[in-house]
């Protein structure tokens, strides 16, 4: 199988830097690379696509280096965020194009039979004759993505390709793109910024940030085991809490509460400061049992999503936290609330490095 | 119920008048407007002794002296033959010069980019008359004078910064992405240039052509400077017209709509476009 191994790939402009010595390794199949905006990712495919020369490192695919290689020459497709097709060509003709492009030509029925294929695939077969702006939104996007796929790309690049599409849509076309690719022997560049697309798709991820990579593996092992606080916050949705506490190895605090608490990984007696991480759905305004640490806190705001509903609350202590509720319940606003979590549910980052020092005990999601 | 409707009825009542009143605005308008056209067809279809005698707008005999001597006299035909070649021959060249110089300006940064596109526009700002004699003394110098080449390119000097100016603003409207996916797709930049990125700007290029051409076929002050008489525009040729026995009004009046026509034509053509170019362009 062809791999697409990056070596110490870094990228300054104008003595800005956007990506900092970054090493991967992208194996064929669904590669994940998620991070937030401004994280790089972008950046990265555009390096790996050639539009943009790395400052240093090498790419090489399979066992040829692809670092100085043009972008023409690169067997390569792209499919941006936003939705672009050649918009003076018709449907088909958008699909075809890379094909026709290619320096050894195919016979016209090939073009027509390939085009076929893609549009039977992407469902786009009843619109092959108009232009891509009579399309919605979903169908220009099947476009695109029928014409990244039609030439039969070593690496399909496909940056944030749902974003722009509302959600049950998006919902939709990763499952069908999860089915399309999994038949693909290309190796497939998948850049996402939400933590449930990362979970769905369920591969190799690659965390970003700040033009880092910060941390790789599969999905759910990152989510249960972020080795920092921006890859829990890359990966948690909805967004993790973070508060400062001071811990000893016997006790903790959580805003004014303090409770007992140890770990193997905190030396008993050396008090220090360290950044505690809990997901919104382990706190609950119910006591599960003996472990339970309780704290009260009064509502600022409550968003029901439908299904649950995130309760904003203010700590005694001036934190802010949330926490998720099921069902669709209503607030009223100042409402003291007691609320409680299981110890053993949180996650303990280093103050100032944002190495992660603990995880969840055992029970995993 | 009834006085419902008849509430109704007086709605409809005013708010037909005041339509009225509108369209009535409008023709009044147009009628001002179109006066001096139609007084130009009028004195174009009569003979010059039934335009001295009479005063009519719809000419009661129809003479077309005026168009056959027109048509006849190689003065005539030949200065309007030029004016449509150096007219012509200006567009195409401002276009083809124009058009990679708007692609650079709207797609890369280079050092003094901006203050090199705001001194295109500079161009613009200086009277035509200014360049009369440079113009002048340089044609006859390098054999330019009294050349259909030589007009256009003069002309050139202020349409093609317009025309840089109008296209890149069209050409900024193309997403950047859309020239790197073709570049992913494959194609060579020449290949896209001609036959993806173009046919996309096209109505951008329609309000370009119909600005060079338009400012190209009223020019007169350096177009008449430059020639002599093998380039003569008809434009000059029309103010040169004043002999010792008066004005010639029925081929004047001809000669003027034959003027207009081109202008027509071209509005025709690019009537569609120039509404949309207007919206989104840079005119």
């Amino acid at each position: 199988m062809t791999k697409l191994v990056l070596n110490n790939v870094s990228l300054s402009q104008d003595s800005q830097d956007y990506i900092y010595d970054l090493s991967a390794t992208f194996n064929a199949g669904i590669n994940l690379l998620i991070g937030p905006t401004t994280a790089g990712k972008t950046t990265l495919m555009r390096i790996i696509a050639g539009l943009v020369k790395p400052t240093t490192g090498t790419m090489t695919l399979g066992d040829q280096d692809i670092t100085k290689v043009s972008v023409q020459q690169r067997s390569v497709s792209f499919v941006y965020q936003q939705f672009i097709n050649y918009p003076s060509l018709s449907v088909f003709d958008n699909i075809a194009s890379p094909l026709l492009a290619a320096k050894k030509k195919p016979s016209k029925e090939e073009v027509a039979a390939r085009v076929e294929e893609m549009a039977t695939l992407l469902g786009l077969s009843p619109f092959l004759k108009r232009k891509p702006a009579e399309l919605s939104g979903g169908q220009q996007q099947r476009v695109a993505i029928a014409r990244a796929l039609a030439r039969k790309a070593d690496i399909v690049l496909l940056d944030e390709p749902l974003a722009n599409l509302d959600y049950k849509l998006r919902e939709q076309l990763r499952a069908e793109l999860q089915s399309i690719f999994a038949k693909e022997s290309s190796i497939v560049i998948y850049s996402t910024a939400e933590p449930s697309e990362a979970l769905d798709f369920a591969t190799d991820t690659f965390v970003m940030n700040e033009g880092r990579l910060i941390q790789t593996g599969k999905a759910l092992e990152i989510y249960q085991k972020p080795e920092s606080v921006a890859a829990a916050i890359a990966m948690a949705d909805p967004p993790i809490n973070l508060l400062s506490s001071n811990i000893d190895g016997k006790t903790a605090n959580f805003g004014k509460e303090t409770f007992k608490f140890s770990r193997p990984e905190i030396t008993a007696g050396s008090a220090q400061q360290i950044t505690l991480g809990i997901q919104p759905g382990k706190i609950s305004l119910e006591s599960k049992g003996s472990n339970s640490v309780s704290f009260s806190c009064q509502v600022q705001l409550a968003e029901v999503t439908g299904s649950s509903t995130f309760v904003h609350v203010n700590l005694e202590s001036g934190d802010q936290v949330v926490i998720e509720v099921e069902g669709t319940k209503t607030f009223t606003l100042d409402k003291k609330l007691t609320a409680y979590f299981d110890p053993a549910d949180l996650y303990g980052f280093d103050s100032t490095s944002g190495k992660a020092i603990f995880a969840p005990i055992g029970r995993a999601k | 119920m009834t006085t419902m409707m008849a509430t109704s009825a007086a709605g409809k009542k005013t708010s037909r008048f005041r339509i009225d009143i509108r369209s009535w605005v409008f023709w009044l308008f147009m009628a001002v407007w179109a006066l001096p056209v139609v007084w130009l067809v009028s004195m174009s279809l009569r003979d010059n002794a039934d335009i001295l005698s009479k005063f009519e707008v719809i000419p009661s005999k129809i003479s077309l002296n005026g168009y056959t001597q027109f048509f006849a006299d190689s003065s005539w035909i030949g200065s309007y033959m030029n004016s449509v070649t150096y007219t012509l021959l200006n567009t195409v060249l401002s276009l083809i010069v124009a058009l990679p110089a708007a692609y650079a300006f709207s797609r890369y940064t280079f050092s003094g980019d901006k203050h090199l596109f705001f001194w295109l526009l500079t161009n613009r700002m200086a009277p035509a008359a200014v360049f009369l004699l440079p113009f002048f003394q340089l044609y006859q110098a390098v054999d330019l004078f009294d050349t259909p080449l030589g007009v256009a390119l003069a002309h050139m000097l202020f349409n093609v910064p317009l025309a840089v100016w109008i296209l890149e603003g069209f050409m900024s409207g193309v997403p950047k992405q859309l020239d790197e996916i073709a570049e992913v797709d494959g194609y060579k930049f020449g290949r896209f240039f001609l036959t993806i990125f173009i046919p996309m700007i096209r109505s951008g290029i329609g309000v370009t052509a119909f600005f060079l051409f338009m400012f190209s076929w009223v020019e007169l002050l350096i177009a008449r400077t430059i020639t002599a008489t093998a380039a003569k525009p008809i434009a000059a040729q029309m103010t040169r017209t004043i002999s010792a026995s008066g004005l010639d009004w029925s081929l004047l009046s001809a000669a003027g709509v034959m003027t207009i026509i081109p202008g027509v034509i071209v509005i025709w053509f690019v009537r569609n476009y120039i509404a949309k170019g207007f919206a989104l362009g840079r005119v």
